[in-house]
């Protein structure tokens, strides 16, 4: 499309050096955009500036075929009333409503000058001059109707630059000298069409301000309306570094490794502008937050990392006490009752050997029940963290009290993590105090709290194994010992 | 006394069949899991069961689970569970509402039949057994709230005897005074333990219970 308008008004520059005895000012202005738009649009650098330049040359331009003789009258008449239309090529590419309402609207303006004004067609004035002191003011009316059209045109044409320098070409084609039927309602539109033209530059930059401003202003607020790539992976996460899908209408920010960023801009603003608006230092702003966003999500992968490992290493404790259990337990109850049996069958002499065989089968049982039981008692999962911390407290040798206020389930490394804190600080405690224990769930969180009275210097050594398994789940622990003996352990476990 | 025996391991469900048998115990029938148990405790109705606490399919509780249906729909069987578990949790469950009729022993205690079988005599005729190991975890509580605190520590050890399912004569011989003394301190114990006048097999149940839930 832009090839065709250049291609037009690069015919049209010689032939209206050659029909016009001395060309104006505009037309030889308008006559060099041609050779200067060639090279923008050849390099690509900004094909839209270059499309609105070749339109608006052709709309300067067109008219002046109107004074080429062997044309026939309708077509002369018609170059008059076609710059408007020169804007339908800056919308052909689109199929939106406002491209349908610029084409419509520039369609229309066409129309109203080459019905109302004729003077090829209309020599004698057969239309209009039937009183030829009513024919200029009708003529004024019908290029000034026409002109309005085309400004509106103009400003609802989608492509802002483009449209912006077409306004200023039918101002300057109106204004032109060397027209004089048309000086009144150009001298008028000109100015009208340029301010158009400035107001709709104006609009457009204030808005494309407005959006960085923003962008800036929810970056430092960390509420971005971005989401970041995963270096080296196909992953999208959010600012808070949750997984979210792939953008698909959002404008990709690319790095040489890879795509970056996604900015969602605000409506009426051009993303591309948007982007080459930020300042270097938002720019860096922007790679920071998907710094943020990305270690974030990092964090999150390598704890769900931990409490897999300790999942793991759990369900494994488990299997092994169950075989432990059901496998040499078994075994060796089987194996004293046998013995037991066998003594029936055998004189006095030997049954001290008997006797010591199920003597070493009972020191064995008690070494395996002592293995098989961890830290984390059997039924924790089953019947829930409370009913487990008041069996905690009602076997620990410190006096313990209880104030639960949590779900009867809650998530099993979340269950599992509470309990070891709770238990290892409570086998820390000294027995000479009550030591307080409060679990409460608000909001996600499960907040444990133990206070005690210890004098157990190694207590932070004690506590790290919890406090992995807490660091897994996601949250944190807290050991307030600087008025010892006095301690408070303190743990937030996100439940989710 | 008729006797059913439960574990999922034949070679010690034998064997225990077996002691149990050379003990003068009539073992009626032998089950590998809850449901066999239950179809031979509904057809030979015995006057006990031993029951490993686990069995198929989850090898947890089932024996704990089975224990309380037999005690519910045939009151004439008690049953003595056999557990793996030091933790007094098990006990608890199994002994929270009724104890009587119940023993929970540590499954390694098999070995000396003779304590197996005076544990099935005992809960056959009402009262309520707790394994010594269990009993003596119980004891180490220090709870200030608990009204173990205000007992001596004869009348802790009289408690712990009498949690074994001894009878004061066994409670005297071992701790090595007179039947009579046990009887003072056994009723020190209902005293402090805010238990009612009540038939001493009643009240030593009761006992039992306020060990466990101290």
């Amino acid at each position: 499309m832009c090839g065709v308008a250049v291609l037009l008004a690069a015919l049209t520059v010689p032939l209206a050096a050659h029909l016009l005895a001395g060309p104006s000012l505009a037309v030889a202005a308008a006559g060099l955009v041609p050779p200067a738009v060639v090279p923008w649009l050849l390099v690509g650098a900004a094909p839209r500036a270059a499309a609105g330049l070749a339109a608006a040359s052709v709309a300067a331009l067109l008219p002046y075929w109107s004074a080429w003789e062997p044309l026939p009258a309708a077509v002369r008449a018609g170059v008059l009333a076609a710059p408007p239309l020169a804007l339908i090529g800056l919308v052909a590419a689109r199929l939106d409503r406002r491209a349908r309402a610029a084409a419509g609207l520039a369609a229309a303006a066409s129309l109203v000058h080459l019905a109302g004004y004729n003077p090829f067609g209309d020599v004698g004035c057969a239309w209009l001059c039937a009183d030829a002191g009513t024919a200029p003011t009708a003529t004024r009316t019908v290029v000034l109707v026409s002109s309005l059209l085309g400004v509106a045109a103009c400003a609802v044409v989608p492509d802002r630059p483009a449209a912006a320098v077409l306004a200023v070409a039918l101002g300057i084609r109106l204004w032109d000298p060397a027209d004089p039927d048309l000086t009144v309602a150009g001298r008028v539109l000109a100015p009208v069409a340029v301010a158009l033209a400035a107001g709709l530059l104006w609009l457009r930059v204030a808005r494309r301000r407005a959006a960085v401003a923003g962008l800036v202003r929810d970056l430092s607020s960390g509420a971005a309306p971005a989401t970041f790539a995963m270096p080296e992976a196909d992953r999208w996460v959010d600012a808070a570094g949750h997984e979210v899908a792939a953008p698909d209408d959002a404008t990709v920010i690319a790095e040489p490794t890879g795509p970056a960023v996604a900015l969602t801009t605000p409506r009426h603003t051009d993303p591309a502008e948007v982007v080459a608006g930020l300042s270097a230092g938002s720019r860096l702003a922007l790679g920071n937050a998907r710094l943020l966003a990305v270690t974030r999500r990092r964090l999150a992968d390598l704890r769900a990392g931990q409490r897999r490992v300790v999942a793991a290493a759990d369900a494994e404790r488990r299997r092994i006490e169950r075989d432990l259990h059901d496998g040499a337990q078994q075994r060796l109850v089987s194996a004293a009752l046998h013995l037991r049996i066998a003594r029936s069958g055998t004189d006095e002499s030997a049954h001290a050997g008997l006797d010591a065989a199920e003597e070493e089968i009972r020191l064995a049982l008690a070494a395996l029940r002592h293995l098989a039981h961890g830290l984390v008692p059997a039924g924790l999962l089953d019947e829930g963290l409370a009913a487990a911390l008041r069996e905690l407290g009602a076997n620990s040798d410190v006096p313990a009290e209880l104030d639960i206020r949590c779900p009867a389930h809650l998530p099993d490394h979340v269950t599992l993590a509470a309990y070891a804190l709770i238990a290892v600080a409570l086998g820390s405690a000294a027995p000479s105090r009550t030591a307080r224990i409060v679990v409460a769930e608000e909001g996600g969180t499960l907040a444990v709290r133990v206070e005690m009275s210890t004098d157990a210097e190694d207590l932070p050594e004690r506590l790290s194994d919890a406090t992995d398994r807490i660091g897994a789940a996601g949250g944190d622990v807290k050991l307030i010992d600087t008025d010892r003996p006095t301690v408070t352990v303190e743990a937030t476990i996100p439940c989710a | 006394m008729r006797v059913i025996v439960a574990d999922d391991v034949m070679l010690v469900r034998s064997g225990l069949a077996r002691l149990l048998t050379d003990a003068g115990v009539q073992v009626t029938g032998e089950a590998p899991d809850a449901d066999a148990l239950l179809a031979l405790v509904d057809r030979d109705r015995p006057d006990a069961a031993v029951v490993d606490i686990r069995m198929p399919p989850t090898h947890t509780d089932e024996g704990l689970v089975a224990a309380r249906r037999i005690r519910a729909g045939y009151p004439g069987t008690a049953v003595v569970v056999l557990s793996q578990y030091l933790e007094p949790r098990y006990a608890q469950r199994l002994l929270a509402d009724q104890p009587g009729g119940l023993g929970y022993l540590l499954k390694e205690r098999v070995t000396d039949i003779a304590v197996l079988v005076d544990a099935l005599r005992r809960v056959s005729e009402g009262e309520c057994v707790l394994d010594p190991t269990i009993v003596a975890r119980l004891l180490q509580r220090r709870r200030p709230d608990s009204p173990l605190t205000q007992l001596t520590s004869r009348e802790r050890e009289i408690l712990a005897l009498m949690a074994e399912g001894r009878s004061n004569l066994a409670i005297a011989t071992e701790l090595s005074i007179s039947e009579r003394t046990v009887e003072a301190g056994c009723a020190q114990v209902f005293r402090k333990l805010n238990l009612e006048p009540s038939p001493d097999l009643n009240r030593r149940v009761l006992a039992v219970l306020t060990l466990l839930r101290a």
